[in-house]
């Protein structure tokens, strides 16, 4: 297609065309679900969608499951198999309407209630129209055919937990209610539905789903890398792996005051670099970035969360590099909760210790397909050339 | 403790300090008051000091301040440029006014906040260079690469920075710089970033002096709060080659 044009943009139609011809045929492997009556009744697992195409005009509204085989966090689709999770997320039904972000009307309420709600919510929505169709993006699961809804009645009483509640009503500032959530035990996929569903902030609207996805991921990275900041050091150098859905995962973590950069391969044969093998990269120093990081989007958000988590956990700090080699074995995006939930499960394992990043990366640079991946590295350029004022005070 | 100074001095050096840390350690005597602050990665330094000249009124005993000074920067951000400020310590408070408006702040426990040691360093080369020049060098070489490389020889100081296709060069020859000495050429490449945020930062002088070595630090000194203070500036090197 656009060659490296492609692997920059996912899906954000930079080409032009009015539909990604890439996502287009990667949809075509996504079993098609089909309504044939004009109701539908199931559980919200609970979850809603709110897109980003026409902002500040957008499709918003819950997903209810057309099978009860509901996930209630990304977390629990992590190690299944492929078939497995399109079973469990193409059986969602979207069921949106185009509304403005400002504007509260009976669907959107109905949604803020399911993206509150802690349980699954049973709904029963009455079916307008029937668009077909599955839905896949980079950083929201896949989804099933979207119908547009006549009336959307909630079965249930949805468990709405009060300190949601309480944050909600007492207009909290987003940030502030996300990281007090978070320390209460409230998962990011919660978070970042309640997010999108617009009920959190002073000036409440929705939040496209794929902008509340980043958003969370980078607000509570920044209340805990605040704390990570006043740890001490980790002393050596330490290699984690792990492989899943074809997305093969290196991180290092190195001694030093945090700096964090990530890069990523784009195999030939991967989805979004049909054509040649692709290397991208995003890195941001102690101080943290002020622009968006372009190259790689979400993920680097979802790993850095993902890695910040254990450093504060561990109470200790570390400069962190994540390689991720995406394989053709990637064929269908499913979310950046794979980059997050890869990158916390590699943490959890018992890392490969090395005296220096070098030989780190030389052990491997044997695992990985691309060779010398880590020649445009900035943390790997500072680390070998940039002295410290230290270096020149005379050792007695 | 009160201090009384115009809001501008004290813009200038919470915005120096701000380049390389967001807390810091001030002692205050009876000579003025003094900062020293090295950033997280050790790469660069600061020593700031600044006579009681330089304040409208200077009124303390010894004491040492451990400030937050993104606290600062939110205050400056409340006052206009002509604005003078009065700090005064009340216990563990540290407290601004500025015309009607009292901020105060608690302070930073100064034994969680490191100060850094000082190395002694022989410079063979100097250059006195405006620092309008200065910052042309720099903002030159921003765009294209994160390294700059700086040199002296006898006849002329060099700014120069190459990228992969570009590559800008700021030659002064010697008749046009304040004052050079140099025996034997030196040269040390130093990240731009580093150095970009440091000529924002600065504000009241007019020249900076440039010491250097070859693939060692550079100093560099300037003037602060009208000429009434000091400021040092160390920037470790990058060294080039595998």
């Amino acid at each position: 297609m656009f060659g490296e044009l492609c692997v920059k943009c996912k899906g954000r139609l930079w080409c032009g065309l009015p539909k990604c011809p890439i996502l287009e045929s990667a949809k075509n492997t996504i079993p098609k679900l089909k309504i044939y009556s004009d109701s539908l009744f199931g559980p919200s697992p609970p979850s809603v969608f709110v897109g980003r195409f026409g902002y500040p005009n957008v499709y918003a509204g819950p997903l209810i499951s057309e099978n009860d085989k509901i996930f209630r966090s990304t977390s629990e689709l992590y190690g299944k198999s492929l078939s497995e999770i399109l079973t469990s997320t193409s059986s969602l039904v979207r069921a949106s309407k185009r509304v403005n972000v400002r504007r509260v009307d009976k669907l959107v309420e109905k949604s803020q209630e399911i993206a509150m709600s802690a349980k699954s919510v049973d709904t029963e929505i009455w079916i307008e129209k029937f668009y077909g169709g599955a839905s896949i993006d980079d950083f929201f699961h896949p989804t099933g055919p979207r119908v547009e809804p006549r009336k959307i009645d909630i079965v249930d009483n949805p468990s709405i937990p009060k300190r949601v509640d309480m944050v909600v009503e007492e207009r909290l500032k987003a940030e502030i209610a996300i990281r007090e959530l978070y320390k209460l035990g409230y998962n990011v996929d919660y978070l970042q539905r309640i997010m999108a569903s617009g009920v959190l902030g002073k000036d409440k609207k929705l939040v496209p789903t794929r902008w509340s996805i980043t958003a969370v991921d980078d607000i509570l990275f920044k209340g805990l890398i605040r704390e990570v900041k006043r740890f001490d050091t980790i002393d050596k150098v330490e290699y984690y792996s792990e492989n899943f859905m074809g997305n093969e995962f290196h991180i290092f973590l190195i001694p030093g005051t945090w700096e964090y950069e990530m890069l990523e391969s784009w195999l030939k044969g991967a989805i979004y670099s049909p054509e040649q093998d692709i290397v991208a990269e995003d890195y941001e120093p102690y101080e943290g970035r002020r622009d968006y990081a372009d190259n790689i989007t979400g993920a680097y958000y979802a790993a850095r969360l993902a890695i910040v988590e254990n450093l504060k956990n561990r109470r200790r700090q570390a400069k962190a590099l994540v390689y991720r080699e995406i394989t053709p074995e990637y064929k269908l995006p499913l979310g950046v909760w794979v980059i997050r939930e890869s990158v916390r499960h590699a943490l959890l394992k018992t890392p490969l210790y090395f005296e220096n990043l070098e030989s780190a990366l030389k052990y491997a640079e044997e695992k990985a397909h691309i060779k010398n991946w880590y020649k445009g590295s900035k943390i790997l350029y500072n680390l070998k050339h940039q002295k410290r004022l230290d270096d020149f005070i005379p050792h007695i | 403790m009160r201090l009384k100074m115009d809001i501008k001095d004290l813009k200038e050096i919470t915005n120096l300090l701000l380049t390389l840390v967001s807390e810091a350690k001030f002692e205050v005597n009876g000579d003025g008051l003094s900062v020293k602050a090295v950033d997280p990665a050790h790469v660069a330094m600061i020593v700031i000091n600044v006579s009681r000249d330089a304040f409208l009124e200077f009124d303390t005993e010894e004491e040492e301040l451990g400030v937050d000074l993104d606290k600062v920067r939110d205050i400056l951000k409340l006052a206009s440029s002509g604005d003078i400020v009065e700090i005064s310590k009340d216990g563990n408070k540290l407290t601004f006014l500025i015309g009607n408006l009292t901020r105060s702040m608690p302070l930073i426990d100064t034994s969680a906040l490191s100060v850094p040691k000082v190395p002694n360093l022989v410079l063979p080369a100097k250059v006195v260079i405006p620092l309008k020049e200065f910052e042309h060098g720099i903002k030159a070489a921003e765009s294209i690469s994160d390294n700059i490389t700086l040199r002296i020889t006898p006849t002329e100081f060099e700014m120069y920075t190459q990228g992969d296709e570009d590559e800008a060069r700021l030659n002064i020859p010697r008749d046009m710089l304040k004052d050079l000495s140099c025996e034997e050429p030196v040269k040390s490449m130093y990240p731009v970033d580093y150095l970009v945020k440091l000529v924002k930062a600065i504000d009241s002088a007019d020249s900076v002096t440039i010491y250097m070595g070859t693939d060692y630090p550079i100093k560099l000194e300037f003037e602060v709060t009208g000429g009434k203070g000091k400021a040092e500036y160390l920037l470790a090197p990058r060294i080039e080659g595998e």
